[in-house]
């Protein structure tokens, strides 16, 4: 397999999504450093498989692996916020947003990051020869 | 149409916008699913519908609103609330200036003249949008107000509130930031006042300045210098120069009202510079306690409150100040400068790793101070320097005494019990009997209204009980006095009298035996029963009794006419060593561990009247958490195999629990309906218990509501919020139990009209101890005194259960501090632990049949108070007899040491949380657990039967069902869902077809 020729051939949409996905890998390094208590092993799969997905989706250009993708950093995303947010509910309800605490807040924000970055990405050329529409 | 379906870009985008759209949708529908009952509580809507059976006869109707309409009843909560603060302001100065003409001329000076502090703030907060403010009140009740001075400082307090300078309130977390520098009295400077222009022409007969002192839950007030280098409960110095100011303007007379719930020092009215001519105490005055006050000052109402607590000349002065605030063990770990949450190394079972600065288990509180608890340590204090005894006039604990020796008139401004009437009155005992069958005696007291004016009396009773050798040798403390039992009167005409009676049980007088007889014991010994205007007068009519006069250092001869004296032979230590309530069952130790001595000998010497100067006490700052510490505070919860022995969701048979009412707790058909329950449905009623639970359908339980209080039921009826009473403190201070009678029926009654929902719990009311005037929730509980909290409880619980409304007393117990209140370990003696703390509560269950309770947050030695078997099981149902509910304090994801395990093995039955989080991690205890699992069945049972007998089932007969159902709101939530769902799913498959090469349209 060429990879050279690939990413020679790879348009902006698809650094993009590369930067969506080292993105998501940085907000699961976070995630990790975070030590929560409420930590979820669903959390890092789906930031895995969705990075995994993506890496496939670029090199066999498939372009509905990029939905994939960024459907499987959401899935994350989900229990990442459902479970954080609510283990920081007491905190959230005497101060707002402001009771957030910034090793959260630093993975939320990369975590968001990734799946804008991921869905932009998604939009646009994966490669050179594609034809827009 | 070709070239849109074609569109990848549309369809990318279109696919990307939605599904993200989808997954925060998800999440918020999580959350509102998850917090479903408190949304259903705010909206007013119910998740359960009744269908009815259309042949049942029966009455549903279990509580009926005594009151014809929303109308009368307000116009009678409305008169109660100022009957409340009428009977309660207390007068504490007056040279004869008050009462005043109605017309009179008047200017009000001080910020809280303007921004009344009407109660607290927290979970006890109630709406004072529309409470009466000084100027209407005073406007109403026929004075002539100088509104521009109040307006004036309306807009100044703007300003403050617009900078983010107003005054600092008490609220949640701030105790770990809220230092004393960081608190504000924020008083308008006077060179403020004197440049405002605003003109006193016409409005000089009188100047009111209102002293206004705040708190509330989740912190307690700043207890270190702040500002400008004083403690909140002095004088400020803006204040001084505020008092000084308006003394130089000629007024006529000048009347200080404090609006403070918490004692604060008034050491300063009888400055003569500030000329202050009358004081009058009005705590929070809630809604319209304001119309009340202004009646008062017009003589429309002769005050006739009288104190709750002690009001010293420092507020740092009591014992208990020594140690109250923020202990952290020494051998807590750190890293980089912060608390790991690690003790010595070991990591303590439910304290997480958290976000926030709490750390839950490395926090300690030694209540070296025993049972000297405001007026018992002053009084007893003095009476040890009359009989010159226990080293009590040394330099330990001298705080305004002058010459280094402790002195009672300077330390203490005005004693427990003391308060001022327009008119006089003279008390006279007149006879005293005692009802062997009942243990009670009977005090008949006229009283005597030597003035000119009508107006009402508190008879207060005192009883003491001798401080023998034995209890020196064994450690056991005895207050020179102690409230047991009071009377208020009628109103009596001027030159009128009245006999009052007031009983006095003799359980009152037996003394905690925790080293020898470990329970209750009478004494052999002298003991009194005296009559007095305060405690302190008591007190010296007991001394006179024992021959003691001003030369031996009494500050005025007592009245010996005053007082009864009996003997006791020989020790009684059987009589008070049972429980009234359940035969058999024996009353002893049940905080052995909870005394810090328990792990090292001598680790804490105890207050003791044998030697003041020698064990007053010091900040115990230096705890170093021992190994036994550390291994107690562990959840020490031992599983056990699964039990399948256990029955759930039985159809055999198809009980409801509407059939259950009235039926004993022990009956056999509990079980038949306990079986009915399904697995889920016991988590969801022990584990997602907050404000309210959910449709138990098995049974036809509905929906349960359960509100915040305890100043007044949270909610709005008839378009308006519900009526908010005054702080606890005020209602205690009227010392009229009908008044608290009216309060509980008042409760019971915006209970069942509330309109977001029967309300069938309430979270009140609350009656832990005014232990330092530095509580954040003083507001909310009585008084520092555990007898006068506890009867007033009772008469609160008992009117408001006979409505059907199931009060959660709290918070059980300890919970004295707001400081670390999560998980901190307090340490203390059995005896002040029962003698003080647990009384309140005693009443309230014992007394006011309480079905409710709701356990706090601390640890009472190195246990969670929701966790302790001692506690929970042994005294509270045991010796207690309560049949009923027990509930945690709020619960959230990140509070672990409130575990289930631990809690349901020791008596806890429910858990405060308003999502739904625990009810999986119940079920999934449950199946792996069988002792979780029959500790779970056990407090489904008392919750059952704490609501069988609840409004819960008004409306509802026992062949009605009762369905479970999605409210409005969720099913548009839900709806939104799945059609954003849907088109992002078509948006997918689409942006798919657009990108397949033989997709018919041609190739990518």
């Amino acid at each position: 397999m060429d990879i050279k020729g690939i990413i020679r051939n790879k348009a902006p949409g698809f650094y993009v999504g590369a930067a969506g996905a080292v993105t998501a890998l940085i907000a699961l390094f976070v995630y990790i450093g975070m030590g929560s208590m409420y930590f979820s092993a669903l959390v890092v799969v789906g930031i895995l498989v969705g990075i995994v997905v993506f890496a496939l989706s670029a090199l066999f250009n498939i372009r509905i692996g990029l939905v994939l993708s960024y459907v499987c950093y959401m899935f994350g995303l989900y229990h990442f916020l459902t479970l954080e947010i609510n283990y920081r509910m007491d905190a959230l309800i005497v101060y707002g947003l402001g009771g957030l605490d910034a090793i959260f807040v630093v993975a939320a924000v990369f975590y968001m990051i990734a799946i804008v970055a991921a869905i932009v990405g998604s939009c646009m050329k994966q490669t050179r020869t594609e034809r827009v529409n | 149409m070709k070239f849109i379906i074609r569109n990848k870009t549309l369809w990318s985008i279109l696919t990307g916008v939605l599904a993200f759209l989808f997954a925060l949708l998800m999440v918020g529908t999580f959350f509102a699913v998850s917090y479903a009952s408190m949304i259903n509580k705010e909206l007013g809507v119910s998740s359960s519908i009744v269908i009815k059976d259309e042949n049942s006869t029966e009455d549903t109707n279990y509580y009926k609103s005594k009151f014809s309409s929303d109308e009368e009843l307000t116009k009678w909560q409305v008169e109660l609330c100022e009957q409340i603060q009428g009977e309660g302001s207390v007068l504490v100065e007056n040279n004869g200036a008050l009462p005043v003409d109605k017309g009179t001329s008047v200017t009000c000076y001080g910020r809280s003249s303007a921004d009344i502090i009407y109660g607290g703030t927290g979970s006890g907060q109630v709406d004072t949008a529309n409470a009466a403010t000084m100027k209407k009140a005073l406007k109403d009740a026929g004075f002539k107000v100088n509104e521009a001075m109040l307006d004036w400082y309306s807009g100044k307090i703007d300003e403050l509130k617009a900078a983010k300078k107003d005054r600092s309130v008490a609220g949640m977390w701030t105790e770990f930031d809220a230092v004393g520098a960081a608190t504000r009295i924020a008083e308008i400077p006077v060179s403020e006042v004197e440049a405002s222009g605003v003109s006193l022409d016409g409005y000089k007969e009188m100047a009111i300045v209102t002293i206004g002192r705040s708190g509330g839950e989740g912190s307690d007030l700043a207890i270190n210098e702040f500002t400008d280098g004083k403690h909140y409960f002095e004088l400020q110095e803006e204040e001084k120069k505020l008092l000084k100011y308006v003394a130089s303007l000629g007024f006529g007379k000048i009347v200080v009202l404090i609006n403070s719930s918490n004692a604060m020092a008034l050491d300063w009215l009888d400055d003569p510079e500030y000329k202050i001519d009358a004081c009058l105490w009005i705590g929070g005055p809630g809604q319209y306690g304001m119309n009340a006050v202004a009646k008062i000052l017009c003589g429309d109402i002769n005050p006739s409150g009288r104190f709750v607590d002690t009001y010293s000349a420092s507020s740092l002065s009591s014992p208990a100040m020594q140690n109250f605030g923020s202990y952290t063990y020494a051998n807590a770990d750190k890293e980089n400068g912060a608390y790991t949450g690690t003790i010595g190394g070991t990591i303590i079972d439910g304290v997480p790793g958290d976000m926030s600065a709490v750390r839950y288990a490395i926090h300690y509180l030694v209540e070296e101070e025993g049972i000297y608890v405001g007026y018992k340590y002053y009084e007893t204090r003095y009476e040890d320097i009359v009989l010159g005894r226990g080293n009590a006039d040394g330099s330990a604990g001298v705080y305004a005494s002058t010459g280094g020796k402790w002195n009672y008139s300077e330390e203490v401004n005005y004693p427990f019990g003391y308060g001022l009437s327009y008119t006089s009155f003279e008390q006279t005992l007149k006879d005293v009997t005692y009802d062997r069958e009942t243990d009670t005696y009977t005090l008949t007291v006229n009283v005597k209204n030597t003035g000119a004016k009508d107006g009402k009396d508190v008879v207060q009773v005192y009883g003491q009980s001798e401080y023998t050798e034995f209890d020196k040798q064994n450690g056991i403390e005895k207050a020179a006095v102690q409230l047991v039992g009071f009377g208020k009167s009628d109103v009596i005409g001027a030159g009128k009298d009245a006999d009052v009676k007031v009983e006095v049980e003799r359980k009152e007088l037996a003394a905690y035996d925790a080293s020898v007889n470990k329970t209750y014991i009478l004494e052999n010994g002298d003991y009194y029963l005296a009559v007095g205007d305060n405690s302190h007068d008591a007190l010296n009519n007991i001394l006179a009794a024992k021959g003691k006069t001003k030369a031996d250092g009494m500050d005025y001869d007592g009245n010996k006419d005053k007082t009864y004296k009996f003997n006791i032979a020989t020790t009684d230590a059987t009589t008070y060593s049972l429980s009234k309530e359940n035969v058999g069952v024996k009353i002893t130790n049940r905080f052995d561990d909870a005394d810090l001595n328990h792990y090292g000998d001598g680790l804490v010497k105890y207050l003791t009247r044998a030697d003041w100067q020698g064990t007053f006490p010091k900040p115990y700052d230096s705890l170093t958490a021992t190994k036994q510490i550390i291994d107690d505070l562990q959840f020490n919860y031992k599983p056990e195999a699964p039990d399948t022995s256990i029955t759930t969701g039985s159809t055999a048979t198809k009980y409801s629990i509407v059939m259950m009412r009235g039926i004993d707790y022990d009956n056999e058909l509990w079980d038949e309906l306990l079986n009915q329950l399904t697995l889920n449905e016991m988590a969801e009623i022990v584990g997602h218990s907050g404000y309210g639970t959910q449709t138990i359908e098995s049974i036809n339980l509905p929906a349960t509501v359960q509100a915040d209080g305890p100043q007044g039921i949270k909610g709005q009826y008839a378009g308006g919020a519900t009526v908010a009473y005054t702080s606890e403190p005020v209602m205690a201070a009227t010392y009229n139990v009908d008044i608290l009678h009216d309060v509980g029926l008042s409760m019971g009654e915006d209970a069942l009209r509330i309109s977001s929902g029967k309300i069938s719990g309430w979270y009140g009311p609350a009656m832990n101890i005014h232990r330092t005037p530095y509580s954040g929730r003083n507001f909310e509980y009585y008084s520092e005194d555990g007898f006068l909290s506890g009867v007033m409880a009772a008469k609160e619980v008992a009117a408001a259960q006979s409505m059907g409304l199931c009060c959660y007393i709290k918070h059980f117990a300890l919970n004295d501090q707001e400081t670390y209140r999560y998980g901190v370990a307090t340490f203390g003696k059995e005896q002040a632990f029962r003698e003080i703390y647990l009384k309140s509560f005693q009443y309230a269950v014992e007394d006011g049949g309480a079905t409710a309770v709701m356990t706090s947050f601390n640890r009472i030695g190195c246990r969670w108070a929701g966790a302790h078997s001692g506690l929970l099981k042994d005294i509270l149902r045991d010796e207690w007899g309560f049949k009923g509910v027990t509930l945690t304090d709020a619960v959230m994801p990140n509070r672990n040491w409130m575990d289930v395990g631990i809690g349901l093995e020791a008596g806890n039955d429910t858990w405060l949380s308003s999502s739904d989080w625990l009810v999986p991690k119940i079920e999934e205890w449950a199946k792996a657990d069988g002792k979780f699992m029959r500790n779970l069945r056990s407090s489904c049972k008392n919750f059952l039967y704490a609501y069988v007998n609840s409004t819960a089932l008004n409306g509802i007969s026992s062949t009605d069902k009762v369905v479970q159902i999605m409210p409005a709101w969720e099913k548009a939530l839900v709806s939104v869902d799945v059609i954003i769902g849907v088109i992002a799913v078509a948006a997918c498959v689409l942006l798919v077809l657009s990108t397949l090469k033989d997709f018919k349209f041609g190739k990518e």
